[in-house]
């Protein structure tokens, strides 16, 4: 790119660039923060997206400002981030809360993984044999489609730009949709976290599965996360009036969570949310204050994520993509409101609204994707990132669209 | 009986406070008094504005803190303040005091005469 | 606050294990006796059936057992020290410092500050210890009273 030709060359320390950087990321950081304190999710869903095109723009897609050491660098902070993401996504399974998911949740989960996971994924193995042809490779292809499939479940969590109105049925509503992502996060972490777990790369570069290798790691995984939880736990008792000591407990035990899923070749998203389930079920005022802090951190991790997406980014197969990014879409157009249609989800009250609703990409969608390059990055795997991020930046662009609003 | 000119704000984070309360509250002659049951504002922005996670949405709306509201007098504000400070730190509430202009509504209470 | 209710005639000092039934008659005659309330079993099944619907034992052990009666002319307050325990109905621990309150239903604020008060005297492990202590009924009532003192 000609502009790129003009910036100082990447790898060298350059301050001026690295200032530019850290005060645009800064600046999106802030609008994140002001967004969430205001309550506007437009200045959220700002903050993310300019942190994508920030990654963008500064990786090796865009004017590749990031060098390879910085690249090593941001790779293993992109763990930590996936960690803490998969451990707020873990500290949902609960015995408090499981047992309150109520049926027509449930109902709403199975149809949606069943009508636009499971299609999303059978999809996606049909467009890379159409475009690929003999040189698919099986393994590579189910996998590819787990992540996308993965990566179709869901939608966004946030109920309060939709004005569904204060009536008990909209409260309703609004609480399956919050509940319903949350739920829908856990399937997909768990159906990316084992299709990660089970299969590895061979000597030839193409995944191969193996089933009994897979059980060890995730059993490992298993053990990890409930050593690294209960040790935290213990720790974070005995200093539950020191929040710098808090701090120091809580990153360290991201960093072995994160270092344990590097080691073990799955992903940091997966040790996280074990992790997190397992301290989630913990008692004592130190998991209260731990869930507190870890869920404040949420819009910058947001931040965090969108930029690292951006920065993974790189060369992609342009008609697989607006492929992958098409069915998306569809998925989301079409399928997911007769999903919800079929588990009976509002009865008929606000029927127009779920479109909008569950059209919605999860942020979700971009950690397992970003967690899928992270894992390996391979061509196949950088464009369902690339296709994401686009289905997602579309569903952005269109919130800004004045919107016609359901009479109640 | 002294004149309710203040307004006394207590918000109980915790069950163990609220019980706490209750006892001083009733202890010191603070017989007049309403109970909120509240959210704090970080539950509500987190709640709101989920990214991540949302599950929590079917927990109870209420976080199990609550809000005491009491019109009444320095005398009683001087006595629950010392009953404060009996109470160990994280049983203590947040709270403030603000001046009254005007009360309406008021019936004559219990004997405030048998007051601290 | 409390020295009107208090007197160490109506303390009593459990040393050995005794039956709750005992308890509960013992004390009724106490109360019935003070309040004006002639008869003894009204004043006793208030106490019991109070209690047995709504346990009043704390996690330390204590346990305020008490009832508003309509013909009581006057409060009292009976303290039992039992450091062997008693295991009131619908507890499900025992209880070593109980507080028998009866009160009149004339006037129902003064019996619930009364009880705030019992149980403000009774806060700190210090205060428990040394009723537990107590070889006298005069020496817990004294306790009582010091702690009363203390909160104004």
């Amino acid at each position: 790119m000609p502009v790129a030709a003009a910036l100082p060359p990447a790898g060298g320390s350059d301050p001026w660039r690295t200032f530019v950087v850290a005060s645009v990321l800064l600046a999106l950081v802030g609008l994140t923060l002001w967004g969430i304190a205001s309550r506007r999710r437009l200045a959220v869903s700002a903050g993310t997206w300019g942190a994508a095109a920030l990654g963008w723009a500064t990786g090796p897609a865009g004017f590749a400002l990031v060098g390879d050491a910085e690249r090593v660098g941001i790779r293993s902070l992109g763990g930590i981030a996936l960690t803490w993401i998969g451990l707020i996504v873990g500290m949902q399974c609960t015995r408090s809360l499981l047992p309150r998911i109520p049926r027509v949740l449930v109902r709403w989960a199975a149809w949606d993984v069943a009508s636009c996971g499971v299609v999303a994924a059978l999809a996606t193995i049909g467009l890379l044999a159409v475009r690929l042809g003999d040189d698919l490779h099986p393994v590579n292809a189910v996998v590819a489609a787990a992540i996308v499939g993965a990566t179709a479940l869901g939608w966004t969590a946030e109920t309060r730009s939709l004005s569904l109105g204060t009536s008990r049925e909209a409260q309703a509503l609004a609480t399956f949709v919050r509940a319903g992502a949350g739920l829908l996060a856990i399937v997909a972490v768990m159906v990316f976290g084992l299709a990660a777990s089970v299969t590895d790369y061979d000597t030839t570069g193409f995944l191969r599965v193996d089933a009994v290798a897979g059980l060890g790691v995730v059993a490992t995984a298993l053990v990890t996360a409930a050593v690294v939880a209960i040790g935290s736990w213990l720790l974070l008792e005995r200093v539950a009036r020191r929040p710098g000591e808090r701090l120091v407990i809580t990153l360290g035990a991201l960093a072995v969570l994160a270092g344990s899923a590097e080691w073990l070749h799955t992903s940091p998203i997966f040790t996280g949310l074990l992790a997190g389930a397992i301290l989630g079920n913990l008692r004592g005022p130190s998991v209260r204050t731990l869930s507190e802090r870890i869920h404040e951190a949420e819009p910058v991790l947001a931040v965090a994520l969108y930029l690292l997406a951006g920065l993974l980014l790189g060369p992609v197969d342009p008609p697989l993509l607006a492929a992958v990014a098409a069915m998306l879409v569809a998925v989301r157009l079409f399928l997911k409101p007769l999903a919800a249609s079929r588990a009976k989800v509002t009865d008929g009250f606000l029927r127009g609204t779920i479109r909008s609703i569950v059209g919605r990409p999860a942020p979700i969608a971009v950690a397992i994707a970003t967690a899928a390059v992270l894992l390996q990055d391979t061509q196949l795997r950088r464009t369902v990132l690339a296709a994401t991020l686009v289905v997602g930046a579309m569903t952005f662009l269109m919130q800004l669209a004045p919107r016609r609003r359901e009479s109640r | 009986m002294a004149e309710a000119d203040r307004l006394l704000i207590l918000i109980a984070r915790t069950e163990e406070c609220f019980d706490a309360l209750v006892t001083g509250l009733v202890d010191v002659g603070i017989g007049g008094a309403t109970v909120v049951d509240s959210r704090g504002l970080a539950a509500i922005v987190r709640d709101e504005l989920p990214i991540f996670s949302g599950l929590s949405a079917l927990l109870p709306v209420t976080t199990g803190s609550r809000v005491i509201l009491s019109l009444t007098d320095d005398r009683h504000i001087d006595a629950i303040m010392r009953f404060l400070d009996e109470l160990p730190e994280e049983a203590r509430p947040v709270g403030a005091v603000m001046p009254v202009v005007r009360t309406f509504g008021l019936r004559s209470r219990q004997p405030e005469a048998e007051g601290p | 606050m409390l020295a009107p209710l208090l007197h160490p005639e109506r303390c009593l000092l459990l040393a050995a294990e005794e039956d709750v039934e005992e308890v509960f008659d013992r004390v009724a005659e106490i109360a019935s006796d003070v309040s004006g309330v002639a008869n003894v079993p009204q004043v006793r099944a208030a106490l019991y059936d109070q209690e047995a619907r709504r346990s009043t034992v704390t996690p330390e052990g204590v346990a305020f057992p008490h009832a508003l009666l309509f013909a009581a002319k006057r409060a009292v307050v009976v303290p039992v020290i039992a450091p062997r325990g008693v295991r009131l109905p619908g507890a499900a621990a025992a209880a070593t410092l109980l507080f028998f309150l009866v009160g009149s239903s004339a006037d129902p604020w003064a019996h619930i500050r009364t009880l705030a008060r019992l149980s403000r005297c009774v806060t700190r492990t210090e205060a428990r210890a040394r009723l537990l202590e107590a070889k006298t009924p005069e020496a817990a009532i004294e306790t009582l009273l010091e702690e009363d003192a203390r909160h104004g």
